[in-house]
């Protein structure tokens, strides 16, 4: 028996979800209770070294040591010392990146990247809408100024416990109420 | 091999050490001391403020603390040299909760640097060991809260702390015989936590047994708490629609669906651990629960997915460590290496936090961003509707979608006319092996070790309850297998009912 793909589509899409399930709940429990579990992990369905780069065929993202010395120093961190250096940090970033890359097999058209989990739902969008009804405090307290009566906000000192520590107190070097940051190389800096 | 490892991290230390032993100033670094090295070795200090107001219903009990949470008691160093003994100004929210219900912080847990790795072997202070292991043998404890898995385990603890991105606390529950609990994504206040990947990262909870875990986190309510300083904290709001849209109480098992995702059926599975995943199923079944089949597609995309994500938001949190406002600071002043500060961070950082920073900032970088980066949030949210789509509940964070059939792949095996089965909760292992030697441990490359993160970084990503329990069928077996359960958003109450249920099944 065959069915036309438009039938078949139009005929899938009237059977979405809610549903109940009870119904044909007693179809896969005849089998014996030992069975069910052994059958469904009887056979692995793929392997994880699939994802490793010796496992790919596909050519690897290039990195030259330009780009690496580049990405160091977007990282803020220390340049490799040696030339073998140099290439074992490029061997291992392109090894990860072949790994990596497996994501891009992917057709992901159309889908919205996921960014944050968080409550999406139309009552929380509500909830965290600013409304006139929560700034109603701050503009009855406003003043109306000059010939156009403008309105204008009254300003005030807001007191708060996160600004109530010594944000120094961890530092290793301070000069006064400030941090110290020795931007000057060893050779013309000195020590202070 | 082990002689090298610890020699390795002596070596690290005393290098360390000679360039910025000047620049401490406060306090000498230790070697934590014990057969384990569980603990950090720290100094205990002055808190500055009050102690939290004890709970009417507070039962006094001893809390481990992972060292990337901070505490008033211990300093915070998150097994890293770029923090040196920090001591934080400020207690996270987690820690203060638990005090108000009778905690007493017992010490600070050794862990893999910044969160970052599998085995807690990347630590300042060296590696963990599995007190499982046979004598002499030095073995994984998983990671990358392997510390407070072995307090735990070694009933130094009563609870612990640990913090789960992709798997971080149920690996070492897994490993070390405990249980491992990895709430809802924004359920338990992340304020003073040291910040890995803010999409991913958890506050979990180890304990000997699933009752004292399910009795901290719902008896007292701790569930409900929001935390105004935590931007990820759910609202007081949320989290009451979210608790009306799940069932209170678990249902007899006779009522209940159980999946067994195939896609964790992989070929690096030890025939140990899937004979246990086996018998557990088989049991639940025998009383009375139904087993399916379910098809997650997305599972196989789901590692590299978090080796992109998480690296990227680690490189940005990253970029803090300049020990200009704390922390350790270059002796040669901050501009002496090539850009200002690399000198410090370049002998503060370990090497996979400085792999993974690199990585990061690759897949944030122009060229790569959309390849890489954006790819990766996608295939998060295919990830996301793969459990969606599984779990008879649906996800409370979102308006109630619904599936196209049209839109599932072609082999999904359909129960009816109307769709495929859906189930309330999921039953995987945790880790695909046995806890592996460290000295094997040293000879992988970075990626082999990121393999062992393959069953507990999707419900991560999709930012799932999920909580590891330990199962022994064969009791000659060296280690217990960790048995994985994984629910819809919010149906914690109801995981570690069943959790508990499996546990007292298998025991008899």
């Amino acid at each position: 028996m065959s069915l036309c793909a438009r039938c078949r589509l139009s005929c899938l899409r009237q059977n979405l979800r809610p549903r109940q399930t009870t119904a044909t709940a007693s179809l896969s429990t005849k089998s014996s209770p030992s069975s069910t579990a052994h059958d469904i992990l009887s056979k692995p369905t793929w392997s994880v070294s699939s994802l490793l780069p010796s496992e790919s065929h596909s050519a690897p993202e290039v990195i030259t040591p330009s780009q690496l010395h580049h990405l160091l120093r977007l990282s803020a961190l220390p340049l490799p010392k040696s030339p073998a250096e140099e290439q074992s940090m490029i061997a291992t970033l392109q090894s990860q990146l072949q790994f990596a890359r497996a994501v891009q097999r992917v057709d992901t058209k159309g889908v919205e990247p996921l960014r944050a989990i968080r409550d999406e739902t139309e009552a929380a969008v509500k909830e965290m809408t600013i409304g006139l009804k929560d700034l109603e405090e701050v503009l009855a307290k406003e003043t109306l100024v000059g010939h156009y009566q403008r309105p204008r906000r009254a300003k005030e000192r807001i007191e708060s416990n996160a600004e109530n520590w010594d944000a120094l107190a961890t530092a290793s070097r301070k000069a006064g109420k400030y941090f110290v940051v020795e931007s000057g190389k060893k050779a013309e800096a000195g020590e202070p | 091999m082990t002689a090298a490892v610890v020699r390795r991290g002596a070596l690290t230390r005393t290098k360390w050490h000679l360039n910025y032993g000047k620049s401490i100033g406060q306090l000498p670094l230790r070697r934590s001391q014990s057969t384990f090295n569980h603990f950090v070795a720290s100094t205990k200090l002055q808190p500055s403020s009050t102690p939290p107001v004890q709970k009417p219903d507070a039962k006094p009990f001893r809390l481990a603390v992972k060292d990337n949470i901070a505490t008033e008691e211990f300093p915070t160093q998150c097994a890293s040299g770029v923090l040196g003994q920090h001591a934080s100004p400020f207690e996270a929210t987690i820690v203060r909760q638990l005090r108000a219900r009778g905690a007493s912080v017992v010490g600070k847990t050794n862990m893999d640097e910044f969160g970052m790795g599998s085995h807690s072997v990347n630590s300042i202070h060296g590696p963990v060991r599995n007190p499982l292991a046979p004598a002499g043998e030095d073995v994984s404890a998983g990671g990358s809260s392997g510390g407070s898995a072995v307090a735990v385990a070694l009933d130094d603890a009563d609870i612990a702390l640990g913090t789960d991105t992709g798997g971080s606390v149920r690996l070492p529950a897994a490993y070390t015989g405990i249980v491992g609990y990895k709430p809802s994504y924004g359920m338990l206040s992340r304020f003073g936590v040291v910040p890995y990947a803010n999409s991913l990262d958890t506050v979990g909870l180890f304990a000997r047994d699933v009752e004292s875990i399910r009795q901290l986190v719902f008896d007292t309510r701790l569930y409900e708490e929001h935390d105004p300083n935590d931007p990820t904290s759910l609202s007081v709001e949320t989290r009451q629609r979210c608790s009306k849209a799940v069932p209170a109480a678990l249902s007899d098992l006779s009522h209940l669906t159980i999946g067994v995702p195939v896609e964790y059926n992989i070929d690096e599975l030890d025939p140990a651990i899937r004979d246990t995943w086996t018998a557990t199923a088989s049991a639940l079944e025998s009383q009375g629960a139904r087993i399916v089949p379910v098809s997650l597609p997305s599972t196989k995309e789901a590692l590299c997915a978090y080796y992109i994500l998480a690296p990227a938001e680690a490189s940005s949190n990253l970029a803090k460590y300049d020990g200009v406002r704390y922390g350790i600071r270059g002796a040669e002043g901050d501009a002496a290496g090539e850009t200002l500060y690399s000198e410090a961070r370049g002998a503060g950082f370990g090497a996979e936090v400085k792999r993974r920073i690199l990585l990061g900032t690759y897949s944030l970088s122009s060229e790569a961003m959309d390849n890489y980066f954006i790819q990766a949030q996608k295939i998060r949210r295919l990830i996301q509707q793969d459990f969606d789509r599984v779990f008879k509940l649906d996800n409370p964070l979102y308006e109630p979608r619904q599936f196209d059939l049209s839109e599932m792949s072609a082999d999904t095996a359909l129960e009816d006319k109307q769709g495929p089965v859906q189930v309330d909760f999921l039953l995987s292992p945790t880790a695909p092996t046995y806890p592996p030697k460290l000295s094997d441990i040293m000879k992988r490359s970075s990626i082999d070790a990121y393999m062992n993160d393959v069953l507990t970084v999707p419900a991560s990503l999709a930012g799932l309850p999920a909580v590891s329990v330990p199962v022994k069928i064969d009791q000659s077996h060296q280690f217990p297998t960790g048995i994985q359960l994984i629910a819809q958003y919010w149906d914690d109450r109801r995981l570690l009912a069943l959790a508990d249920k499996v546990v007292k099944l298998m025991a008899a």
